[in-house]
């Protein structure tokens, strides 16, 4: 596969450092595809000359819709795969350690 | 689950090491450990720090704490060595591997030490230590503090009507970094 893929991880600072761990795995996957990380600008720092990472962006709202970034019917994605594991991630863990009222399904970034 | 485990299952991806770019800067010199105690979330916020610090360094006092932190309001303790707002995420990165121990809450600083696999002793309270603990850190360097809950579960809430973080005992906390550094360091 060719192509680029989107890492999106927009907050916090520990969150986009332990991040960097993933990022390996995918280049072994697919290792002609250009990897996108996006961020809040002030966690770049953090991205600086990983080895792994092709082009660091700013995160934007519209990173949220999947659809969106890999394409919806006639809507061509910009993206082949899009990596977006602060969307459900926190909400699934929540939901594991039983805290059904705090679910962070809605938190905005 | 970790919430890195969790991310990873999510994207059906393995973890690996983590990286950061280290850049030097100066750091103090002799025997030093770091700490991190100020965070915007006032769950975190644990309010005996001052009087872990003493506790610690009334033990060694031939030891340089050392306050990272770049949070705009964060508190400066005293007795400490003040690097707060001195170092960018790179440069923090460069000062806690190169310390003996970090001491503080769930935040940066604390995956920066796993990263290095620094000893660490950390508090957690409004979430289960089991999902944010350093995970890149040998676990026989580790001391993981929760918090007794003022209820069932724990809160996930930056905002507790009384912060659960300060029904940890500050001696517990100061015996965990003085047992931890006998340990793993014989020139202290």
């Amino acid at each position: 596969m060719t192509g680029k893929i989107l890492f999106a991880m927009p907050k916090s600072a520990g969150d986009v450092l332990c991040s960097t761990s993933l990022l390996r795995s995918i280049k072994e996957l697919y290792p002609e595809c250009i990897l996108h990380f996006a961020t809040e600008k002030s966690f770049f720092p953090i991205l600086k000359n990983n080895p792994y990472i092709d082009e660091v962006i700013e995160y934007q709202e519209c990173m949220r819709n999947i659809f969106h970034l890999e394409g919806a019917g006639d809507h061509k994605g910009e993206y082949e795969i899009a990596y977006l594991p602060f969307l459900n991630s926190q909400a699934i863990m929540t939901y594991q350690h039983n805290t059904h009222s705090k679910i962070a399904y809605s938190i905005k970034y | 689950m970790h919430f890195l485990e969790c991310y990873a299952l999510n994207c059906g991806l393995k973890i690996d090491k983590p990286f950061i770019e280290i850049e030097e800067c100066e750091i103090p010199t002799g025997n030093y450990v770091t700490f991190h105690g100020t965070h915007p979330f006032q769950s975190k916020s644990y309010s005996n720090w001052q009087n872990v610090i003493d506790s610690v360094l009334s033990e060694l006092p031939n030891l340089t704490i050392v306050q990272i932190g770049n949070e705009p309001d964060a508190k400066a303790y005293s007795n400490v060595e003040n690097y707060l707002h001195k170092t960018n995420f790179n440069q923090s990165a460069y000062v806690v591997k190169k310390s003996l121990l970090h001491f503080g809450i769930d935040s940066f600083p604390a995956h920066l030490a796993s990263c290095f696999d620094v000893p660490s002793v950390l508090l957690y309270s409004h979430t289960y230590k089991e999902q944010c603990y350093p995970f890149f850190t040998n676990p026989n360097k580790m001391r993981l503090i929760q918090a007794p809950l003022n209820t069932v579960r724990p809160s996930y809430n930056s905002k507790e009507e009384a912060p659960c973080i300060d029904n940890i005992r500050p001696l517990e906390v100061s015996q965990n970094i003085i047992d931890l550094l006998n340990e793993v360091s014989d020139s202290i």
